[in-house]
C-alpha cells in the first residue's frame, strides 16, 4: 500500500523512516541478550534469531517453560515476538512465522516431522512473488502438496535452492546454526531473581566465578589467555568485557584483579546498572596447556624488584593489569632491529604478546664511550620541521626556530650520514644528515637535515627528531 | 613564593647561622659530598619529583630522572623499570627510544613502556607499577600541579615505601611550580638546562659536553636544611659509573676537544676501528 493511500484512510499515522541498519544492530544485541539463554545464539536477518538449545532447555525447566520464558522476557521489553522450538532450525523458523503450532518435542519421528512440515503454507518457502503465483494456480497451497509430488519435475520447475529449503524444513536434512560469538571454552555463571547493582557485588560474584573457572581449569590441566565476561541486565542490555593475559593464567585471584581493572574502565566510561545484572557468566574464550609450577631451576629472568629468588610472574601480572585497564596495545616492549634507519630500529610491540623470533641478527647497541654516534634518549613519533639555514650545505644550522622559540647552536656533533633503505626504500627517500646539537641555554637536539644539497634537492628541509 | 617553600630554606639559613656562630665553616653542599651523596644513595627507595624550571627544559628534567633511575637499576642488575608515558607528554617530549637508552646503560628488555591518556590514568598505573615492586617507575605526567595533589601524592608514595621501589614522576607542565607544589614526595628537584661555558671569540664549536643538569633541591625529607632550596647547582652524570659529579663544567675534557669529527658508523655490522682510533686521537 501507497504511503498516500494509507495517510487517507488513517490521518494520525505516523511515519517514521526505515532505519535498515539500527534494527540490524538492535537484531544483533538481542541475539546477544539470548546468550543468557544458551551460549549458541545466531541472528536471522532481517528478522529472526535462532538459538541453539540442545542441552540447555532443562536448566530453565524444560522446551515449554523455557519458550515461555523467552517470550514473556521480550515482551516485558516491548517487543512481539513469536518463538518456537523443533528439531530443525529452518522447520523452527517456519513455525514461529507461518503456525499456531509452537513446540515440536525433541523426540518427533521423521513422519511427525512431516506432517507437522506438511500443515505449513507454501509461503514459508520464502519464494519470490511469481514462484508463489505459479504454485497457487497449479493449486499448491500447503507444504503438504509439494512433499506429496513426485521429485523430479517439481526439482525442474522450483529449482534446487526451493527444494534444499524445502527439505530442511521437512527436517530431512540438517542446518548448521552459525553463532553470533564462538561459546568460550571453559565457564562459569551465576543467576540472580534480582539484579544486582552494586558494583562491589559484581566484583565479589565475579571474584567466586573466577574461583569456579579455576577449578575447571585446573581440572584440565590449562590456563587462561583469553577471558571474557558478560553480564546480562534485566532489561535486556547486555556488558560483554574481554581481556588478555600474558600468560596462562589459573589464579582465581589474578584474574579477580584483571576483571576489576576491565570493570573500572566501564565503571569510568558510566556503567549504567539500571535495575540490575541478574546474569553474569565469566568464560575462558582461549586456553593454553598451563602445568603446575615446578621449583625454579635457576632459570634467569627479569624481575621486577631485582631479587633473584622472584620469577618474572609480577612483571607478567602487572602488565595484564596496565593492559587490562589501558588496553594492550598501550603496555609495550621495546625490541631492537637489525635496521640503520633510527625510527625503525626500534620496534614498540604489546608486552603481552610473546616476543617475536628475531630472525635477523641484531647488531648489539655499542657504548658511547666507544666512538658510536650519539643517538637520543626520546624521539619524536614524527619529526617536526623546524626553520633553519646553515651556514655551509654540510654544516649544522648556526641558528634554528623550533617550536617558535629560536636556538643558537654552542656546540655539535656531526653530521652523521643516514641513507635509506635503498632496497625497500621509495624511490624519492632522501638521504638524512644528522646532527647532536647543544644550543646556548644548554639543550640537546638530535637534528637532521633531509636530502642532500644539489643533489637531492635544492632546498633541504630541516628537522627534530630526538632530545637528548 | 608559599609557605613550605621558604619554611625549607629559613631550617636551611638556621642551620647555616648555627654553624657559623659554632664558630665552624658553614658546611659545605657540593654534589659528592655527604648530603649529596645520601640525596642519590640508590638503595633509597620513596616517591621523587623532577619539575622543569620552565617549559624549554622538560627534556632536560626528563633525563635527570633517567640518571636517577639509572643509578637504580645498576643496584639491581635484574630489576625491571616500568616507563609511563602519557600522550600529551610524549606528543611534547618523545617516547623513550630504545637505542639511546641501550647507549646510555639501559638493556631495552627490562623496559616495560605503558602509554596512558589522562593524568588520572597515569596516576593509576604509576601506584600499581609500585604496589607490584618494580625496581624503578618513571611516569611523565601533563597534569597541572593543582591536579597532582596531597591525597595523589600521598598514595604513590605509601605504595613506594611499602614495596620499596622507587618512583620518579615528572611534570613537565608544571614548570616553575616546584616551590609551591604541596606533595608527600620524599623528594623534589627542579632540573633545567645546564648553559655550556662561553666559547673564546672565534674558537670552532666544540663537541657537546656529556649530559649535565642545573638543578636544586626544593625538597628531600630527612636531610631538611642540608640544601638550599633557592641555590641552583650544575651536576654532570657520568653514564659509565652512574654517577652524578660535581666538578665545574668547563674543567671537564670533554669540551676541550678542538676538533670535530665525523660520527663513525660504529653501529653497523662492520664497525670500523680506524673510526675509533681516530676518535681517540681527536
Amino acid at each position: 500500500m501507497a504511503v498516500a493511500d494509507a495517510r487517507a484512510m488513517r490521518p494520525a499515522l505516523r511515519l517514521a523512516e526505515a532505519d535498515l541498519r539500527a534494527d540490524a544492530e538492535l537484531l544483533g544485541r538481542i541475539a546477544d541478550w539470548c546468550r543468557r539463554f544458551t551460549p549458541l545464539a545466531a541472528t536471522d536477518p532481517p528478522d529472526g534469531l535462532l538459538m541453539d538449545v540442545s542441552g540447555a532447555a532443562h536448566l530453565f525447566g524444560g522446551e515449554a517453560a523455557l519458550l515461555a520464558e523467552v517470550e514473556r522476557r521480550l515482551a516485558a521489553q516491548g517487543f512481539a515476538a513469536r518463538a518456537a522450538i523443533a528439531p530443525g532450525p529452518a522447520l523452527t523458523r517456519a513455525l514461529a512465522r507461518f503456525s499456531r503450532l509452537r513446540h515440536v518435542a525433541e523426540g518427533a519421528t521423521r513422519e511427525e516431522l512431516e506432517a507437522i512440515a506438511a500443515g505449513l503454507p507454501v509461503a514459508a518457502l520464502d519464494l519470490d512473488e511469481t514462484a508463489r503465483h505459479r504454485l497457487d494456480r497449479a493449486g499448491l497451497r500447503s507444504l503438504g502438496d509439494l512433499l506429496a509430488r513426485p521429485r523430479a519435475p517439481l526439482t525442474a520447475r522450483l529449482g534446487t535452492e526451493t527444494m534444499a529449503r524445502l527439505d530442511a524444513i521437512a527436517c530431512r536434512r540438517r542446518e548448521p546454526i552459525s553463532p553470533r560469538f564462538e561459546a568460550p571454552d571453559f565457564m562459569a555463571e551465576r543467576r540472580f531473581p534480582d539484579g544486582l547493582t552494586r558494583q562491589e557485588d559484581i566484583e565479589r560474584t565475579l571474584a567466586a566465578l573466577a574461583r569456579e573457572l579455576c577449578l575447571l581449569l585446573e581440572r584440565h590441566g590449562v590456563g587462561a589467555r583469553a577471558l571474557e565476561a558478560v553480564f546480562y541486565r534485566v532489561d535486556g542490555a547486555v556488558a560483554h568485557i574481554e581481556t588478555g593475559t600474558s600468560r596462562p593464567l589459573r589464579d582465581p585471584e589474578t584474574i579477580a584483579l584483571l576483571l576489576r581493572e576491565r570493570l573500572a574502565v566501564l565503571a569510568e566510561e558510566g556503567l549504567d546498572t539500571g535495575y540490575g545484572y541478574d546474569v553474569l557468566r565469566l568464560g575462558a574464550a582461549r586456553v593454553e596447556r598451563c602445568d603446575a609450577p615446578q621449583a625454579d631451576l635457576g632459570v634467569e629472568k627479569i624481575d621486577l624488584a631485582g631479587r633473584e629468588s622472584e620469577s618474572g610472574a609480577r612483571l607478567d601480572d602487572l602488565v595484564d593489569r596496565l593492559g587490562a585497564r589501558l588496553g594492550p596495545r598501550r603496555v609495550l616492549r621495546l625490541y631492537p632491529q637489525a635496521s640503520h634507519i633510527p625510527e625503525l630500529a626500534v620496534a614498540l610491540r604489546p608486552a603481552c604478546a610473546p616476543a617475536p623470533a628475531t630472525a635477523e641478527t641484531v647488531p648489539p647497541a655499542y657504548p658511547r664511550e666507544s666512538g658510536a654516534p650519539a643517538r637520543p634518549l626520546r624521539l619524536f613519533e614524527r619529526p617536526e620541521p623546524i626553520e633553519a639555514a646553515a651556514l655551509t650545505p654540510d654544516g649544522p644550522p648556526l641558528r634554528f626556530r623550533w617550536r617558535r622559540r629560536l636556538h643558537e647552536l654552542a656546540a655539535y656533533e656531526g653530521p652523521e650520514r643516514i641513507a635509506p633503505q635503498w632496497w625497500s626504500a621509495p624511490a624519492d627517500a632522501a638521504t638524512r644528515d644528522y646532527f647532536y646539537v647543544e644550543d646556548r641555554e644548554g639543550r640537546r637536539l638530535w637534528l637532521f637535515r633531509e636530502g642532500l644539497v644539489g643533489r637531492e634537492s635544492a632546498q633541504p628541509r630541516w628537522f627534530v627528531h630526538g632530545l637528548f | 613564593m608559599s609557605r613550605s617553600g621558604s619554611s625549607e630554606r629559613i631550617v636551611f639559613l638556621r642551620r647555616r647561622i648555627a654553624g657559623l656562630e659554632a664558630g665552624g665553616e658553614p658546611p659545605p653542599a657540593r654534589a659528592g659530598d655527604d648530603a649529596f651523596s645520601r640525596l642519590f644513595n640508590p638503595s633509597r627507595g620513596g616517591l621523587g619529583e623532577a619539575l622543569p624550571a620552565r617549559p624549554t627544559d622538560a627534556a632536560a628534567a626528563a633525563g635527570f630522572a633517567f640518571a636517577l633511575a639509572l643509578r637504580r637499576l645498576r643496584l639491581r642488575p635484574q630489576g625491571a623499570i616500568v616507563w609511563i608515558a602519557e600522550d600529551m607528554a610524549a606528543r611534547e617530549l618523545g617516547l623513550p627510544y630504545g637505542r639511546g637508552l641501550q647507549a646510555a646503560g639501559l638493556p631495552p628488555e627490562r623496559l616495560v613502556l605503558a602509554r596512558t591518556r589522562r593524568p588520572r590514568e597515569t596516576l593509576w598505573a604509576m601506584e600499581e607499577a609500585l604496589k607490584s615492586g618494580a625496581a624503578v617507575v618513571i611516569a611523565e605526567s601533563w597534569a597541572e600541579a593543582s591536579a597532582y595533589d596531597l591525597t595523589a601524592s600521598r598514595r604513590l608514595a605509601l605504595a613506594a615505601r611499602r614495596s620499596g621501589s622507587a618512583g620518579l614522576l615528572l611534570l613537565p607542565r608544571a614548570a616553575g611550580a616546584a616551590p609551591r607544589l604541596a606533595s608527600a614526595a620524599e623528594t623534589r628537584f627542579e632540573i633545567a638546562a645546564c648553559a655550556p661555558p662561553p666559547r673564546a671569540e672565534g674558537a670552532p664549536r666544540p663537541l657537546p659536553g656529556p649530559p649535565a643538569f642545573r638543578l636544586r633541591v626544593v625538597k628531600a625529607r630527612g636531610l631538611i636544611g642540608a640544601f638550599d632550596p633557592q641555590a641552583w647547582r650544575d651536576i654532570v652524570f657520568d653514564h659509565e659509573e652512574a654517577e652524578f659529579h660535581g666538578a665545574p663544567f668547563h674543567a671537564l675534557p670533554f669540551h676541550a676537544l678542538p676538533g670535530r669529527v665525523l660520527a663513525a658508523p660504529s653501529d653497523r655490522p662492520a664497525l670500523a676501528p680506524a673510526a675509533r682510533a681516530r676518535r681517540a686521537l681527536a
